[in-house]
């Protein structure tokens, strides 16, 4: 109750502070989706020019999509939401590609993988500093 | 602007964040592997376009922390407030 009194004041006044006050937790499931694209793109990268990099990148498009669409419905979670429909723009052409008639060279895939590791490093790091 | 002029305006930049940093190496290798001829022209371009996409998502993750640094501070002021009332 003495919580609400003090807090009160934000609420009225509709300032940022009080977005970052209610803003949604650390989620152990979010940051699991994100460390896992981020693990598998590092590990995707060593495959460049076999037959098994399809895989990987199969693997990555689709725990991509399971975090966008995990992270979308969570009440006041607009960044993560930002940052899980941006990080889809990578993976989406990287899948497509991999779809194609004509394989693509592994520089190509190297550098995608790359980054898609550091882009999934930034954004754990983010997700990691929510609040308990 | 080319891949050499983004460079240059990234190392030349006093305050030097590494996730930038780190940008900025991606795309020096990914230009050289495409000067070498070991990447295509597509493929060099979609590059070029996830560059933007990642300085993207570096502005994102700077927007995140900037609240949850907020967030520390709101909740200090809460709790050293609820003390003294």
């Amino acid at each position: 109750m003495r919580k609400l009194v003090l807090v009160l004041p934000f609420l009225l006044s509709g300032c940022a502070a009080v977005q970052a006050y209610f803003m949604a937790k650390f989620d152990v499931n979010e940051y699991q989706y994100i460390a896992r694209i981020r693990t598998h793109a590092e590990i995707g990268s060593g495959l460049c020019g076999t037959p098994a990099v399809k895989d990987e990148v199969k693997y990555i498009y689709v725990v991509a999509h399971e975090y966008k669409n995990y992270a979308q419905h969570i009440p006041r979670n607009d960044e993560s939401v930002k940052l899980s429909q941006t990080l889809n723009q990578i993976t989406d052409e990287f899948y497509k590609k991999y779809q194609g008639d004509k394989e693509p060279s592994a520089a190509y895939c190297r550098a995608k993988f790359t980054a898609i590791a550091q882009s999934a490093d930034n954004i754990q790091k983010v997700l990691g500093a929510k609040p308990r | 602007m080319n891949a050499q002029m983004i460079l240059n305006e990234i190392y030349g930049t006093p305050v030097q964040d590494p996730a930038v940093l780190a940008l900025a190496q991606q795309l020096e290798q990914f230009t050289k592997d495409y000067e070498s001829g070991a990447m295509s022209k597509d493929e060099y371009i979609e590059l070029l376009a996830d560059f933007k996409t990642q300085q993207l998502i570096i502005a994102q993750c700077n927007d995140l922390a900037a609240k949850e640094r907020l967030n520390s501070i709101v909740n200090v002021v809460i709790n050293a407030a609820s003390v003294l009332v």
